[in-house]
C-alpha cells in the first residue's frame, strides 16, 4: 500500500478488495444458501445438510438408499442405533417404539412419521437378518431397518452427535433422535421414555408443520 | 488483492472442511480472505478477525414500558399491577459487520426489553408468539405461581399465533437481578442462542436506602450509560453468512467462538471516574466464565442470582456459571480520564464437558474458541460526581431471610450423572408426565445435590425459589454462596446441601429442577415437581 496514498483511498481499495474477495470466494464455493434468511426453517434445514451424510445404505427388503436424498429429505423422523445381537437396551427399545409407531399411525393425523433403526453391527445384521429381526417384532411399513458400511455408519453417527465420547465400546447411545427436516428441527431423548411421551414430542414436531394465522387478540387465552 | 492461487487455496480450505466444524472453519476462511487482502501472510484461523474489537459501542437493552390494561382484551384485573404486552418474532441485528443476523427475539431484538418492578407490585405480561414454533417463557429466579413459571411442560406451551398472560406476583424476599429466557421443552438450548433472553430487575426500599450507584437518585449524564449496569455474557457461534449457527446435535453443550456482551461482540463502554454497580449474567448456554479486571482492580461483590449479599466482600475474579447472576461494585474513581480497562475472561473452555481450567493469557484480545480473554473493554471518557455511597465490605442487609437456622421437614437427594450416553437426575431422564417430588407449601426442605463423576461439570438451576447453600463438599460456602441462590454449580465430584422454606400460597402447582447447561436440559437432564 502506498504510504502517500490518502487515507479515504487506501479504505476505499481495501473495501473493493474485501468487495472482490469475498465474491471471489462466494464464487468458488457450492451454490450459495439464500443469501438473507427469511425463511428461517428453511435456511436452518439446509444449513444442517452438513449433518447428514448421503451415504448408501440398503435396507431389510435389500434395496439400496441414500442416507440424506430417501431418508432423511422431507421426513418427519425417529431415528435409533441398534444391532440385532444387542442383549441389554435393544431388546426392550424395538418393541418400546413398535408401541409408538402403532399409536402414531392413528394419532398422527395423516402426517406419516418414519421409523428408521440403523445397525451399527452391519457385519453381523445383513439386510435378511434385519429382516427376520423386524418380523419379530411386527414392525409395520414405514418403519426402515438399514444396514451399510460401517465407515459410513460411523459418519451418520457423528453427523448426528450420538456417540458416547466417554466410552468407545458402547458404540450407540440409548437415544432417539427425532426431527423434521424440512423446518430443522432436531432433538434427542431416551430409547426408554414412556411411548406416551415419545409420541407427545413427535406430534409437537407435526403440529408445528401448520403455519398458523394469528389468533384474533383474547381468542386463545391459553393459561385458562 | 486475492490472486489465483489465494482463491485456489480457499477453494480448497472450503471443500475439505470437516463436516461438524464447516461453520466454524467458515468464519476462518472469512478471515483469511480479509487477511490475504490486506497483504497480511495467510494466518492461523483467527475467528474474530472480522470484527474489531472493542469498535461498538455496549448496547443497554430498553426498560419495557408498561400498556394500559385496556389494550390487552380479557386481561385478569388485578388492583396495583403493572401491564407489559410483548411480541415474540423474528427480526434481525446487525451482530456482525456486513450483512445482519436473523433472531428471534422479545419485541424481536435480539436481548429482550428489562422488565424493572418493585417487591410486591404484581407485573402481568401478555406474550404473544408471532413465531412458527412453540414458546414457554420462564421468569428465572422469580417466586412465580406454577401457571406463571414457565417450566418445560406441555401444558405450558404457547402456540403459534397465540399468547399467555403471565402473572408475576414479584413477592420475592428481596430485590434481585433475575432474567426471563425461553424453556420450551427440547427446544431451550436453540432458543436461547437464537436471542430469547432479556433481564427483570426486582428493587426494594431497602435497596432504595442503601444508596448504591445508579439508583433513582444517582442518574447518569444524558447520553451516558447509567451507573447500575446490565452485563449479559454470551458466545455464540456464526456462519459464512453471519448467521446464528446452532448445532441441534451437539448434546455435550453449545460452546461459542464469539463472544458478546448486551448483544454485541466484545463492545467497549464509556464510563465516568466513579462508581459503578455492574450486574453479572451468564446468558451462555454451557459456557463457564471467570471475569477479572485488567488492572487488577477488585470487584466489590454486593450480589447473587437471588438479591443482595448480608455484606459486600471483595473477589479478583469470580466464576459465573451458565444463569448465575452476580453483581459488584467496580470503582473507576482512581483512574485518570482517557485511560482503559479491560473485563477478561480467564476461564478456558472449549467443549460441554468442563471448563479446560484458568489461563494467564486473560488480556488477549483476540480469544480463540477457549474463550480466553478481553470480553470488554471500559473506557474511562468523563468525570461525573457520585452521590451514591458505597464502602468495601459494608454491611448491605440484615433481613435476609435465614433458612439455614430452620430444621428441615423433608430431606431429599439428587444424583446427577451420567448414563445411557446422556446425563440422568437419580436414574431417569425427564418425563413431562412424571412428578418426581410433591413438596407440602409451608415446610423447610433440604436438597442434597450431588455430581455422579465422568468429569461433567453440572450448573443446576431450581425453579420458585431461592435457596441457601447449607454445605459445600462438607464445608461451609465461600463468601459468594452465602447469599440467596437459584443456579449451583457441580463441579465434577462436587455434593451442594441447599435449603429453603416454601412458602407463598399462590405458588403452587408444576416446576422443575434442570442443568443449565441447556443442551444437557434439553436432553432432558431435568425432573418435574410439585407444591400444594
Amino acid at each position: 500500500m502506498n504510504n502517500d496514498m490518502p487515507r479515504w483511498a487506501s479504505i476505499a481499495v481495501v473495501g473493493v478488495g474485501v468487495s472482490v474477495a469475498l465474491l471471489s470466494v462466494f464464487a468458488e464455493r457450492p451454490p450459495a444458501r439464500p443469501v438473507l434468511p427469511a425463511d428461517y426453517q428453511a435456511y436452518t434445514s439446509r444449513a444442517l445438510r452438513e449433518h447428514f451424510p448421503n451415504v448408501p445404505l440398503v435396507t431389510q427388503d435389500k434395496k439400496t438408499v441414500r442416507f440424506y436424498d430417501d431418508v432423511i429429505k422431507d421426513k418427519i423422523l425417529i431415528i435409533q442405533f441398534m444391532f440385532t445381537n444387542c442383549e441389554q437396551f435393544c431388546l426392550t427399545v424395538t418393541p418400546n417404539l413398535a408401541r409408538v409407531q402403532k399409536e402414531l399411525q392413528k394419532r398422527a393425523g395423516g402426517a406419516a412419521v418414519s421409523m428408521i433403526s440403523i445397525t451399527v453391527d452391519p457385519t453381523h445384521d445383513t439386510p435378511g437378518v434385519l429382516k427376520e429381526y423386524a418380523n419379530k417384532f411386527g414392525v409395520r411399513p414405514g418403519w426402515q431397518f438399514l444396514t451399510g458400511q460401517k465407515s459410513d455408519i460411523d459418519q451418520i453417527r457423528r453427523g448426528l452427535g450420538v456417540y458416547d465420547p466417554d466410552d468407545k465400546k458402547i458404540e450407540h447411545m440409548n437415544v432417539l433422535t427425532i426431527g423434521r427436516e424440512s423446518t430443522g428441527q432436531w432433538l434427542a431423548i431416551e430409547a426408554l421414555a414412556k411411548p406416551e411421551d415419545i409420541i407427545q414430542t413427535v406430534l409437537s414436531l407435526t403440529e408445528r408443520s401448520v403455519r398458523r394465522t394469528a389468533a384474533p387478540a383474547g381468542s386463545r387465552l391459553t393459561n385458562h | 488483492m486475492v490472486n489465483r492461487r489465494d482463491l485456489i487455496k480457499l477453494g480448497l480450505y472450503g471443500g475439505t472442511a470437516g463436516m461438524l466444524h464447516l461453520t466454524r472453519l467458515d468464519s476462518g476462511v472469512l478471515a483469511w480472505a480479509l487477511d490475504e487482502v490486506k497483504g497480511n501472510a495467510p494466518s492461523e484461523w483467527k475467528p474474530l478477525a472480522a470484527v474489531k474489537p472493542f469498535t461498538q459501542a455496549l448496547p443497554l437493552p430498553p426498560v419495557i414500558q408498561p400498556v394500559n390494561p385496556s389494550q390487552l382484551p380479557g386481561v385478569q384485573i388485578i388492583p396495583g399491577a403493572t401491564y407489559y404486552e410483548v411480541r415474540i418474532r423474528q427480526g434481525t441485528a446487525q451482530l456482525l459487520p456486513g450483512m445482519p443476523t436473523v433472531i428471534w427475539g422479545y419485541q424481536g431484538m435480539y436481548l429482550g426489553p428489562t422488565f424493572e418492578a418493585r417487591i410486591g407490585e404484581t407485573t402481568v405480561v401478555r406474550q404473544h408468539n408471532d413465531l412458527l414454533v412453540n414458546m414457554i417463557i420462564h421468569h428465572h429466579g422469580g417466586h412465580t405461581p406454577g401457571i406463571s413459571d414457565g417450566a418445560a411442560l406441555l401444558s405450558q406451551r404457547v402456540q403459534p399465533g397465540s399468547f399467555k398472560d403471565y402473572i408475576y406476583p414479584n413477592d420475592d424476599d428481596i430485590c434481585a437481578t433475575h432474567w426471563y429466557h425461553d424453556h420450551d421443552l427440547d427446544f431451550t438450548g436453540h432458543n436461547i442462542f437464537m436471542g430469547l433472553q432479556g433481564c427483570f430487575f426486582l428493587h426494594d426500599a431497602v435497596e432504595d436506602q442503601l444508596n448504591l450507584p445508579g439508583s433513582p437518585r444517582d442518574p447518569a449524564p444524558q447520553g451516558e450509560m447509567p451507573f447500575d449496569l446490565p452485563l449479559v455474557l454470551q458466545d455464540r457461534i456464526f456462519d459464512f453468512n453471519n448467521q446464528l449457527s446452532y448445532n441441534p446435535f451437539g448434546h455435550d453443550g453449545c460452546i461459542g467462538d464469539h463472544f458478546l456482551v448486551n448483544g454485541a461482540i466484545q463492545p467497549s463502554v464509556r464510563v465516568a471516574n466513579r462508581k459503578y454497580r455492574l450486574r453479572f449474567l451468564n446468558g451462555s448456554n454451557a459456557r463457564f466464565y471467570q471475569p477479572s479486571l485488567s488492572n487488577g482492580m477488585p470487584f466489590h461483590m454486593i450480589g447473587s442470582d437471588g438479591g443482595l449479599l448480608a455484606a459486600s466482600t471483595d473477589a479478583e475474579s469470580f466464576l459465573i456459571g451458565p444463569a448465575e447472576r452476580y453483581e459488584a461494585i467496580v470503582d473507576f474513581s482512581k483512574l485518570k480520564v482517557g485511560s482503559h480497562v479491560y473485563l477478561n475472561n480467564c476461564m478456558a473452555q472449549t467443549d460441554g464437558r468442563r471448563p479446560d481450567g484458568l489461563s494467564t493469557q486473560c488480556t488477549n484480545a483476540h480469544p480463540g474458541p477457549d474463550g480466553v480473554g478481553s470480553l470488554l473493554r471500559f473506557d474511562v471518557a468523563f468525570s461525573a460526581p457520585d452521590p451514591s455511597t458505597f464502602t468495601p465490605g459494608q454491611t448491605l442487609r440484615t433481613d435476609i431471610p435465614d433458612f439455614r437456622s430452620r430444621k428441615p421437614d423433608v430431606t431429599r437427594e439428587w444424583l446427577f450423572e451420567r448414563s445411557n450416553g446422556a446425563w440422568q437426575i437419580n436414574g431417569r431422564f425427564y418425563d413431562p408426565n412424571r412428578i418426581d417430588a410433591r413438596v407440602k407449601l409451608n415446610t423447610t426442605e433440604v436438597w442434597v445435590l450431588r455430581n455422579g463423576g465422568g468429569g461433567w461439570w453440572h450448573p443446576i438451576h431450581i425453579h420458585r425459589n431461592q435457596f441457601q447453600v447449607l454445605k459445600r463438599n462438607d464445608q461451609f460456602p465461600g463468601p459468594l454462596e452465602q447469599g440467596l441462590k437459584d443456579v449451583f454449580v457441580l463441579e465434577a465430584g462436587d455434593t451442594v446441601e441447599v435449603i429453603t422454606f416454601y412458602n407463598g400460597n399462590a405458588q403452587v402447582g408444576n416446576y422443575v429442577m434442570h442443568c443449565h447447561n441447556v443442551e444437557h436440559e434439553d436432553m432432558r437432564m431435568m425432573m418435574r415437581w410439585t407444591v400444594s
